[in-house]
């Protein structure tokens, strides 16, 4: 490594030798806007001398009186400098037009320009989404960005939201890296990142763009800047946001009286007399009075959903001053952000403040600069389940019983807990947080193009949380000891990166080269307590020391460390051809000493072929490059301590009363934990990427496809062993494999209509396919859902669902004349499929019956501007399949007790053969729960996103009332689903936080 | 320029730190060597007495549970799965139905591993005992004794559940656990092994230890009475009867009377008391699971198999598993002497409270049965009621009496776990050894000489305090009409042979009722099919709706198919068990 870094210095040196003849210009280039511009490239067309602007838009040349600078920048047009005497400093201005070939795109510990860029690399537009209300901006993302997939839930704040690059890389974390403003990071953005501050989102999708992250990489990298002051300007602006929630993703349930008589249906059925516990044993069902024997809970016909949820309100506000001079520049920001959940009780509130500044010295050779977030989080939690509780709670129980108290359940109606209880329990449970994130550095440039940067980046969050259960009386369920939790603890996370860069031009070749080390040590440790019995249970009370009974404390901790080389180089030849190559080393503290080191390298090109003479005379191309990478990226989110044997004290597991006490202190044993693997290595990512970018008619339609291989191998997966070995067996190694291959793309087409209408049609697909492609013999048919005999996960996508296929009901006789042995079979039960053909339907006819993995993503964005008006719309969909687990509830009567689907009003009889949902029975005796074809369905849908609606106020009336802007909107989120799919939301399978339906009204004033 | 050169190349090295950074060593975790120390082996012993109750602590112990309430009664006449419709863990209603038994069941090869990690837990602390020396670790033989006794039981545990097992010892190297069958020894070798195990551990082991929870001598001489007793009821391969083997049933004998004699054991003065965690480990108890309540742990050591078995409320807010059947309540029926209706009990139902007061019962129905409209322990509220089951219309009205104490017991936890107590769950009780011996001499064709033993039991139950009526006007206006006799041979019975066997087996259900061990018994003499078929189901289901499609399949389900995942680990060396795909 060391070598490299003294190559580099050597061509530096070579280089510098250049210099020093003639006289030097020293130039500035700016755009429209007078905004510098970065990477135009200046060339004496004489001498062939060559350089590229700064990011300062300076440029430094030497060149003679009478010779001719040229200034070539992409989608500009060319300006051409005659020197003389008088050319001092000039400044020139180019026209570079609507293009975004030539934005500069943050990539690995640099930026590039977009039209320079040879890996996968989708540069979000953040101006979309600005005013979409969220906690957390890769929210707003779904379906805007190819090969990114994001899921959303509800909860406040936008806690939940996943983000996935690029299919299922692993079946371990598979989170991608984040790196905000150069602090890397996997926390969830959500508590360190105030929306409003993004100024760009870079995604760093394919193997070679995200290689200079190495070991960290496989998962993809999503690069975050946030706003910074512009030079010589003062801005003020402030933003606000009131959202209403609401709860819109509902599944019909039955009422009290629906229920009794779907009862007596399914007895007659079965040819039993009914007889409900609560219902009677008459003809008909009959409401009792009361459900319990006391007499003190009345029946009733509660809608539980009602009670769980509730409309809701987020607010969302702004404030930010910046201000940016020649020699330096500071911004400041606040915001608060309050979101109650749709689940009653549930919220997020977040206070953020984040400054940063940067300041120059000696002619700018020297540059100091820091970037510090500071958040306070607090949440309020869902009970656990409240969602599936909601939908499953029997429509008889009331909430309250006649004394006030919580109601319950009593019998033949299921157990579950009152939703109510348990949230009016977790009101006033407490969880804060604090989060310091970012990063100071210091960069200096002794000579010219040379850039030396050291930066120092913290992530320390800290938090507190405090459960308390009080003691409670819930129908006959009594529970009458209350308890407290709390938790404190921390993450501390460091990371020194030291990088050396420097670009320089000879002639028509270009080099930008880049090397680096960094180290980063991650810390976390915790210290629970817990008490029994508090005498009083008032918020005020609700401290450790407060109690007088049984008291327990804990406390775990965690490192992790990794020290890494790495570099880069970019090199272009007459802006035409691009070649880029990554190399990084990683050395990581949880593999085992002897083997804890690896290299990642990769390699990209790019063929700028609208550049070659035969494209130039079309003028309908404005740009057309083709692109190509290879590369290996790292994967390390295992256990820290994988290659170590740990043996561990477990009162809960392993102590013991030896003494027959019965109560008191018993005597703790010792387990055996895990089996280390001095062994393990990273699981690796080999991806190769085709691709290519066209742009055209003067940059109005811009075409972007990606095709991709993305070859996850050495996963690392905890081994499964035969039984006998006992507990502690397992261990960590390098297993299975899977691949990952797709086509992304996006279109985008922006004009205008005369001078008042502006729109802009973005469209974006995402097809790919995932695939186990291998398994380690031992485990081949267990693995990820393989029956254990003869079917395997490998070939099929990974969470594929192992089940019996099914051809309807038995609806004739008939048909169940079919010489099929299935047990329970009998007129309106499912009739399974014998798929090995030996006429009984047993576990050996389960097949694979696809997974929910998406098989299309796409959106269609869409922005009109009109004047002073804006409007836009967005659309989002998905192709795949889902299973649908709600139809346990909403299908089946004999499986559960609780409440059930209206669905099941049209169930199968003689009479309503035409109903594909089976007959009503009581009893299970067909096994109707098992896995099967059934609970599958189309789980496609198409949704309106987002549609809103905004004014600006012309600049001119601004300008009177001294502002430099003024808009206020109005948007929708979520305002429409299409889908066939039955259960709640086709978005989020199972009991999700349901996602809200949102209307905001909002305002941003810029002074 | 080389100045600025080599500044640049220092600042760049700068990250290059100490050698330990990327040596991260376990947190708050123990390594291997630390546990060869005396108090290390000592933590091991605690470590594998401790897996009695089950390896996996307070959450999953009860999805394979270690006191055998699933294998031993639900799969039994004795008792139903019970809970929220059959749905609710419908692992267990396929075991209850002996339908869909699959060799993927998740929930058997859960319990195969919990009983194999328990065995090497026992294996880890012998190993370690091996390696030192009397003097380093004073108590050295005392405790291989114990740890080859609890070994001894995990082995017998496997061997009565799935019969073809792999069986070792600690001598095995990790990597040769995969080159062990399971059909190296038949199931007669594995119990003389057993047996011989714990006659080994008796010889290692004092008559008393000074800590309640420890095997003993006579515990082991007793457990090696048991595995004898199994091993005499010889099995052909498809594991049907094939003759009963004399020279150990003498061998029972022999073992039980040492107990019997050497011991010191008695019954405890009343039935109910066996319901009392102050009477754990008195005179009666032999060697039982220990449990406990407040003992650092956040929800106690408490007997987590047992975790959804107690009823709902008022008393305990429980989930309702495992409710006696029907049958096991007509078991308790006693003709006008107050002798069981051996042939006859189950042609009516006792239902009501006022047929408890119609017919003569065994006083044992209401200490071991949840009836409705008797009295409940020391509940005063109210009596028990159908209020108190969680799904009558399926399962029934009668709850689990004898496995929970009293709710205002100072030994039972406050809210969750529901009804979960320090009350323990004996492995041997005395009666045990009264009837094997019994059971012996009865195949041994000495009926009569088994008379005083089984009479010892009920001689016991009819001097217990009684239920009294929840309105009771007296001391003895019981709850129902308790009529129970010793049997007294051609005065209320005529003794021979068959009847003597069928008083013996008789016995056990009601003595043993919801203890775990029914379904073993059946198996063990050859019954299971008769008694399940053609007796049980035929009947029970007019009651029990869901019972219609359960069938006992003779060669196959007196044991439990080989977990299908062990199958494939072995690489196809296991073999599986007859009947099973």
């Amino acid at each position: 490594m060391r070598k490299l870094v003294l190559i580099s210095f050597l061509l530096l040196f070579a280089a510098a030798q250049s210099f020093a003849q003639s006289r030097t210009i020293n130039g500035t280039v700016v755009d429209n806007t007078n905004q510098p511009l970065v990477g135009v490239t200046v060339s004496v067309m004489e001498s062939q001398r060559s350089t590229q602007t700064d990011v300062n838009g300076k440029f430094k040349v030497d060149a003679d009186n009478g010779q001719t600078l040229r200034l070539t920048y992409i989608g500009a047009t060319t300006v051409n400098l005659k020197v003389d005497a008088q050319t001092k400093d000039p400044v020139i201005k180019m026209e570079t037009g609507n293009n975004s070939l030539n934005d500069v795109v943050v990539t690995g510990y640099q930026s590039q320009r977009k039209a320079d860029i040879t890996g996968a690399v989708s540069v979000v537009n953040v101006k979309d989404v600005a005013s979409i209300p969220t906690g957390n901006i890769m929210s707003t993302l779904q379906g805007r960005v190819p090969g990114v997939t994001i899921t959303n839930d509800g909860t406040p704040g936008g806690v939940g939201t996943a983000t996935s690059i690029r299919g299922i890389t692993t079946i371990n974390n598979s989170t991608p890296l984040y790196v905000i403003d150069g602090v890397q990071t996997r926390d969830n953005i959500a508590t360190l990142l105030n929306a409003n501050d993004v100024e760009s989102i870079q995604v760093l999708k394919d193997a070679s763009s995200a290689a200079i992250y190495g070991t960290q990489a496989s998962n993809g990298v999503i690069i975050i800047t946030t706003k910074k002051a512009k030079k010589n300007e003062t801005r003020i602006n402030f933003d606000a946001q009131t959202t209403l929630q609401q709860f819109h993703t509902g599944i019909q349930m039955m009422n009290a009286q629906q229920w009794g008589d779907t009862y007596w249906q399914a007895y007659k059925n079965d040819g039993q007399k009914p007889n409900h516990d609560l219902y009677g044993n008459g003809d008909v069902p009959v409401i009792p009075e009361f459900i319990d024997s006391k007499k003190t809970i009345r029946s009733a016909n509660t809608n539980w959903a009602n009670q769980v949820y509730h409309n809701a309100l987020l607010q969302n506000y702004n404030l930010s001053v910046s201000k940016g001079s020649e020699n330096g520049s500071s911004t400041f920001s606040f915001n608060y952000f309050d979101q109650d959940g749709l689940i009653k009780n549930t919220n997020f509130t977040r206070f953020n403040g984040r400054v940063n500044s940067d300041y120059n010295f000696l002619n700018n050779r020297i540059r100091v600069g820091e970037n510090i977030n500071i958040s306070k989080w607090n949440e309020k939690v869902k009970p656990g389940g409240i969602e599936e509780l909601a939908i499953a709670q029997h429509p008889i129980i009331p909430v309250y019983d006649i004394f006030g108290g919580y109601a319950g359940p009593t019998q033949g109606i299921g157990d579950k807990p009152n939703p109510v209880r348990l949230l009016d329990q977790q009101k006033q449970n407490r969880m804060d947080q604090w989060r310091i994130f970012g990063n100071t550095y210091i960069e200096l440039e002794p000579i010219k193009n040379l850039v030396y940067r050291s930066a120092f980046s913290i992530n320390y969050r800290t938090g507190f949380s405090s459960v308390f259960e009080p003691k409670w009386k819930e129908g006959d369920r009594t529970v009458d000891k209350n308890t407290l939790s709390t938790t404190s603890d921390y993450d501390r996370n460091w990371i020194f990166t030291n990088t050396a860069a420097y670009n320089f031009t000879v002639r028509k070749h270009s080099f930008n080269i880049l090397a680096g080390t960094e180290a980063k040590e991650y810390i976390a440790e915790n210290l629970t307590g817990y008490r029994e019995n508090f005498l009083i249970e008032a918020i005020d009370y609700r401290y450790l020391s407060a109690g007088d009974g049984k008291q327990t404390n804990g406390g775990i901790a965690s490192r992790n460390a990794i020290n890494s080389y790495f570099g880069k180089i970019n090199y272009a030849y007459n802006d035409k051809y691009l070649l880029e190559g990554n190399i990084r080393w990683d050395a990581s503290s949880r593999f085992g000493l002897n083997n804890n080191a690896g290299v990642f390298p990769s390699v990209s090109g790019g063929w700028r072929v609208s550049q070659e003479s035969f494209l130039k005379s079309i003028s309908a191309i404005s740009d057309l490059k083709f692109r190509a990478s290879w590369g290996k990226n790292g994967n390390d989110q295992i256990d820290n301590e994988a290659t170590y044997t740990k043996y561990l004290t477990n009162l809960i597991r392993a102590g013991y009363d030896i003494g027959g006490i019965n109560q008191g202190t018993i005597p703790n044993g010792i387990l055996k934990d895990r089996t280390g693997n001095p062994n393990v290595k990273w699981e690796t990512t080999t991806q190769t990427n085709f691709g290519f970018d066209l742009s055209m008619y003067a940059s109005k339609l811009n075409f972007t496809l990606d095709y991709f291989v993305k070859k996850t191998k050495d996963m690392l997966i905890d081994r499964p062993y035969i039984a006998i070995i006992g507990e502690g067996g397992y261990t960590a190694y390098n297993g299975a494999s899977l691949s990952n291959k797709g086509f992304e793309g996006v279109l985008n087409w922006r004009d205008n209509i005369g001078k008042d209408w502006n729109y802009s049609l973005t469209l974006t697909a995402t097809a790919y396919k995932n695939r186990i492609t291998s398994v380690p013999e031992d485990i081949y048919y267990t693995f990820g859902g393989g029956n254990g005999i003869d079917r395997t996960i490998v070939g099929q996508p990974l969470g594929s669902w192992l089940g019996y296929q099914t051809n309807g009901l038995y609806t004739t006789q008939a048909e169940l004349n079919d010489g099929v042995t299935q047990q329970g079979k009998g007129l309106g039960r499912i009739r399974y499929v014998d798929t090995n053909g030996d006429n009984v339907i047993n576990d050996r006819d389960r097949v694979w019956l696809g997974s929910d993995q998406p098989k299309f993503t796409g959106g269609f964005n869409v922005s009109v501007t009109y004047k002073s008006f804006d409007f836009a719309f967005f659309v989002n969909g998905m192709i795949r399949d889902a299973y649908n687990n709600s139809k346990f509830y909403t299908d089946f009567f004999q499986l559960w007790t609780g409440n059930h689907g209206t669905r099941l009003l049209d169930a199968w009889t003689p009479s309503n053969s035409g109903s594909s949902i089976p007959a009503l029975t009581a009893v299970n005796l067909n096994d109707e729960a098992r896995t099967s074809e059934y609970f599958i369905e189309n789980g496609s849908y198409l949704k309106l996103k987002n549609l809103q609606i905004g004014y600006t106020l012309p600049m001119a009336i601004a300008k009177k009332a001294r502002m430099k802007n003024l808009r206020v909107y109005l948007q929708g989120q979520d305002l429409l689903t299409i889908t066939s799919y039955k259960g709640a939301d086709p978005e989020g399978l199972g009991y999700p936080y349901p996602l809200p339906r949102l209307f905001t009204f909002g305002l941003n004033v810029g002074f | 320029m080389k100045f600025r050169l080599m500044i640049l190349v220092l600042l760049l090295c700068s990250t290059a730190c100490k050698k330990d950074f990327l040596d991260s060593k376990p947190k708050g975790k123990l390594s291997d060597e630390l546990l060869n120390t005396p108090d290390g082996i000592e933590s091991l012993c605690i470590s594998a007495y401790s897996a009695l109750a089950g390896p996996e602590g307070s959450d999953g112990t009860f999805l394979s549970p270690t006191t055998n309430w699933v294998y031993g009664d639900v799969r039994a006449e004795t008792a139903y799965k019970g809970g929220g419709g059959i749905g609710d863990i419908g692992e267990f209603n396929a075991f209850e139905t002996f339908t869909a038994v699959y060799a993927s069941n998740g929930l058997l090869d859960r319990k195969w591993f919990n009983l194999y990690s328990s065995v090497q837990r026992a294996n880890n602390a012998i190993r370690r005992l091996n390696a030192v020396s009397v003097e380093q670790v004073p108590l050295k033989n005392v405790r291989l004794g114990e740890m080859r006794f609890l070994r001894a039981h995990y082995f017998f545990e496997l061997s009565r559940l799935f019969n073809q097992i792999p069986y070792f010892d600690e001598n095995v190297a990790t990597e040769d656990y995969i080159k062990i069958p399971n059909n190296q020894f038949t199931r007669d070798q594995i119990l003389e092994k057993i047996a011989g195990e714990f006659a080994a551990a008796a010889d290692l082991m004092p008559a008393t230890q000074p800590q309640a929870g420890r095997a003993t001598k006579y515990a082991a001489k007793a457990y090696q009475a048991k595995v004898t007793l199994y091993r005499a009821y010889k099995q052909n391969t498809n594991n049907t009867l094939a003759t009963i083997d004399q020279v150990l049933l003498n061998n029972v004998v022999t073992l039980c009377d040492e107990v019997i004699t050497n011991g010191g054991y008695q019954l405890l003065a009343d039935f109910q008391q066996l319901s009392q965690a102050e009477f754990d480990n008195t005179k009666e108890s032999l060697f039982a699971v220990q449990y406990s309540i407040n003992d650092g742990t956040p929800q106690g050591r408490i007997n987590w198999s047992n975790l959804l078995n107690a009823p709902r409320g008022p008393a305990y807010s429980g989930d309702g598993f495992f409710q006696p059947s029907q049958n096991l309540v007509n078991s308790f029926k006693t003709d006008a002497n107050g002798v069981p209706l051996l042939d006859s009990y189950n042609t009516t139902n006792l239902m009501t409270l006022q047929d408890g007061l119609n017919t003569n019962v065994d006083p044992r129905l209401d200490f071991t049965v949840g009836r409705p409209g008797v009295r409940w322990k020391n509940y005063k509220a109210a009596p028990y009621g159908l209020d108190w089951v969680r799904e009558p219309a399926t399962y029934g009205p009668y709850s689990n009496k004898k496995a929970l104490v009293s709710p205002e017991s100072p030994f039972m936890v406050k809210g969750f776990p529901w009804g979960g107590s320090a009350l323990n769950f004996n492995l041997i009780r005395y009666p045990d050894v009264l009837l094997w011996k019994a059971e012996a001499l009865i195949e041994l064709n000495r009926p009569l000489e088994a008379v005083p033993l089984i009479n010892e039991t009920r001689t016991r139950a009819k001097n217990s305090k009684y239920v009294v009526a929840w309105n009771s006007a007296s001391n003895t206006d019981y709850a129902a009409k308790y009529t129970i006799a010793a049997y007294q041979p051609g005065v209320n019975c005529t003794w021979t042979q068959d009847y003597a066997r069928k008083a013996l087996r008789f016995e056990r259900k009601l003595e043993f009722a919801m203890e775990g061990e029914r379904f073993f018994d059946l198996v063990r003499w050859g019954a299971a099919e008769q008694v399940l078929n053609n007796e049980y189901f035929i009947k029970e289901k007019t009651v029990r709706t869901y019972l219609q499609n359960a069938q006992f399949v003779k060669g196959r389900d007196e044991y439990f198919p080989i977990p299908q995942p062990q199958i494939n680990f072995s690489g196809g060396l296991y073999k599986q068990n007859p009947g099973y795909l």
